[in-house]
């Protein structure tokens, strides 16, 4: 006889309140402030007054929103992809639980221990194309300079790099960690079948990794998205606005000119985006951790 | 414990309490009596107008006023996003407000409190004296809204070592000599440092050189400067520098300090930066070059009949928020620093004077090497861009353009040709 579930009673409701209350309070209610006002012409001076979709209408007209959407994509498919695959690199080539596995975790791991931005501006002054330690030695051995400051694509390059350097740790802690959980029988038993490294990381390894890889990349590509201080601090979105990013056209919006509407209307934008994003891979991970459960 | 002990401990705890009553009492009675008044403002307001060889100018107020200032100091970015949030909220504490002259639009200019009242009925002495562009750039609608009380303006630094090691004894005269005197101090020294020829940072110091080669951006009345020629003629200058190597390849990512630092640093020959900063950039504990930096005011075209490039000027003016209370202890405030005395006081320690009289001081001629030189950029002073709602805006489209230009993004008249469609549509 198949055993039913009980409805559960009042108290569970009761127990979680404080925390949907706190959800509720820090983000359900600001994000819908925020969304009544992308309707809004807003600025200090003036009242708030109705301006329908004229926001988001302007926005769409905008060709330096357009230019920033796609440096966002172009930025975020870099950053998440290299991350994961550095993170996989990593995860197999490192030796057994030890000390000396230990240490090396420790040392991947540091970036995430830097403030963004210190570590944004340390990379600033080390790349200063006249005076920096690494423009230094890269023209010592004759290496083509990355020309950052003047290259719009190059610029956009340095972030990449340095983006990927500070928050890497954070995949390669849900990558690894998982892989810490495979059962070791299955490598037994692949070895048995004589399988090779590289075929008992294709056909073992990656397809038990999946589920923390799509859940990796569904974070790396939400926090991607906003990424703000490797650009900001380095390039402010030039030079000539070519490296400009959503979160830098909302930061101007908001605190440059002070068009609150617009900045919101950026804001809910950028949600929408980064879901449609993620929905795909939300899907995916759906499909595989919940549709045996019905 | 016994019970005349216990007695006699409640006596003396009753007696503490008592003498701290009364302590209270008293203290609470002395606080009434001094007034509070709440100024914010930067850093710089507050030890100007504080500390120097000029002395507390606000010493002699507070005194005669029974009243205290609480500084509240910030950057200038942080300052006015505080500021303007203090203002538009329905009651604010903050009783005096520091506001630089680009971001006074006529709509933040209007959550200050109009000073015409207050000039008329206790006027600021020599009110005339105090430049009337700076004045001017904080009128809306023929009512002042705040008082002019710090200046900024560009100037031509240069370093005098340098100078002498490239064969040159004099600064230049005109702004065809400043250009090629940049590319003769562009070089590698043999310890491989290499010199900028002339380094240009934030939009004021660029609308400068536009200056000295007669153009303007967008001038007082609201209208787009040009004319066209001018600035095709300035971009094609700045294109021409920069292939040359003379303003260095990082200069799309300086920020508003980095000039100065390059200064202080040996890393630029000249740099066209505010004038007041000329302390620093002679200060040994901050600069490798103390003693050798020397300022004058940005030479003007050959031909053009001045000897000087009108002065380019960021205005720090001071005002009553119209959300606030005390309104006539805040006026007395300002009243009292914007007097023609408390202005060379505060010049002393190191503020920009914003009355061309103050330049006319033994003391002030004595502390700063370049009084006259700024005096001379005065006389003809313009804002970098004037207070408008869209200023913000405007001084990004110059930046954009500037850099597009700089890099071969775009040809000098299409960039000269773009900035004029773009920023008369922002100022309609």
């Amino acid at each position: 006889m198949t055993p039913t579930l009980r409805r559960p009673g009042f108290l569970p409701y009761l127990m979680t309140a404080p925390a949907h209350l706190l959800l509720a309070l820090f983000i359900l209610l600001p994000a819908a402030y925020v969304f009544a006002l992308s309707f809004m012409q807003s600025s200090f001076g003036q009242d708030a007054s109705f301006v329908g979709v004229e926001n988001y209408a302007k926005l769409l007209r905008d060709r330096y929103f357009w230019m920033s959407v796609w440096n966002t994509f172009i930025v975020v498919n870099s950053v998440v992809y290299i991350e994961l695959v550095l993170a996989l690199l990593l995860t197999a080539v490192l030796p057994p639980p030890g000390l000396l596995c230990r240490v090396i975790v420790s040392i991947i791991l540091l970036p995430y221990a830097v403030s963004e931005v210190v570590g944004v501006l340390l990379v600033k002054y080390m790349f200063d194309p006249e005076a920096g330690v690494v423009s230094y030695w890269l023209q010592a051995f004759g290496i083509p300079e990355l020309e950052w400051t003047t290259q719009p694509s190059h610029a956009l390059v340095l972030v990449v790099v340095l983006s990927v350097w500070l928050h890497m740790p954070f995949t390669f802690l849900i990558v690894y960690t998982a892989r810490l959980g495979l059962p070791h029988e299955l490598y037994e038993a692949a070895r048995t079948d004589g399988a090779n490294a590289w075929q008992r990381f294709r056909q073992v390894t990656l397809p038990l990794l999946m589920p923390a890889i799509l859940v990796a990349v569904v974070f790396r590509y939400i926090f991607a998205f906003r990424i703000f201080p490797e650009v900001w601090l380095l390039t402010q979105g030039g030079p000539a606005r070519q490296t400009e990013v959503l979160a830098v056209y909302l930061y101007k919006s908001a605190f440059r000119y002070y068009d609150y509407g617009m900045a919101s209307a950026t804001a809910w934008a950028m949600v929408v985006l980064s879901f449609l994003i993620a929905a795909a891979y939300l899907r995916s991970m759906y499909r595989r951790m919940f549709v045996h459960a019905r | 414990m016994s019970d005349k002990a216990a007695s006699q401990f409640l006596i003396r705890i009753r007696g503490a309490l008592n003498y701290a009553a009364i302590a209270a009492l008293l203290t609470s009675g002395t606080a009434l009596a001094a007034e509070k008044l709440v100024v914010m403002g930067h850093r710089v307001h507050q030890d100007v107008a504080t500390k120097g060889q000029g002395g507390d100018i606000t010493a002699v107020w507070r005194a005669a006023n029974n009243a205290e200032i609480e500084w509240i100091t910030l950057g200038i970015d942080p300052l006015r996003e505080r500021l303007f949030r203090e203002l538009s909220l329905g009651e604010t504490a903050v009783n005096v407000g520091f506001i630089l002259n680009a971001q006074a639009t006529p709509k933040i200019a209007k959550l200050f409190t109009p000073l015409n009242d207050y000039l008329a009925k206790a006027p600021i002495a020599n009110f005339s004296g105090i430049s009337p562009p700076m004045v001017k750039s904080m009128t809306f609608d023929g009512k002042i809204y705040a008082i002019p009380l710090r200046h900024a303006t560009q100037g031509l630094h240069f370093n005098e070592a340098y100078f002498k090691e490239r064969g040159i004894d004099h600064p230049p005269k005109t702004v065809e000599q400043l250009i090629d005197y940049a590319k003769r101090l562009t070089y590698v020294q043999p310890d491989g440092n290499r010199v900028s020829g002339l380094v240009l940072g934030a939009y004021s110091h660029q609308i400068a050189l536009l200056g000295a080669m007669g153009g303007s951006f967008i001038t007082s009345d609201l209208k787009f400067g040009g004319p066209d020629k001018a600035i095709v003629a300035y971009y094609q200058t700045i294109r021409e520098l920069f292939v040359a190597g003379v303003l260095p390849k990082a200069m799309p990512t300086f920020d508003q300090n980095t000039p100065l630092e390059w200064m202080m640093q040996g890393r630029a020959a000249m740099v066209i930066y505010p004038m007041a900063r000329n302390a620093q950039m002679n200060d040994p504990k901050l600069s490798k070059f103390a003693g050798r930096v020397k300022t004058v005011a940005v030479p003007a075209a050959a031909g053009s009949g001045q000897a000087f490039a009108p002065g380019i000027f960021e205005a720090w003016a001071v005002g009553i928020p119209l959300n606030t209370k005390n309104k006539d202890l805040a006026w007395s405030l300002i009243r009292h620093l914007s007097a023609p005395q408390s202005t060379v006081s505060m010049a002393v320690n190191g503020n920009g004077p914003v009355r061309l009289a103050a330049y006319d001081d033994a003391r002030l001629q004595e502390s700063l090497p370049y009084a006259s030189e700024e005096r001379n950029a005065l006389i003809n002073g313009e804002p970098a861009i004037p207070g408008f709602d869209n200023a913000p805006k405007a001084s990004d489209i110059w930046k954009e353009n500037f850099e597009a230009v700089m890099l071969g993004l775009m040809t000098p008249a299409d960039a000269a040709a773009d900035l004029r469609k773009r920023v008369t549509a922002l100022l309609r």
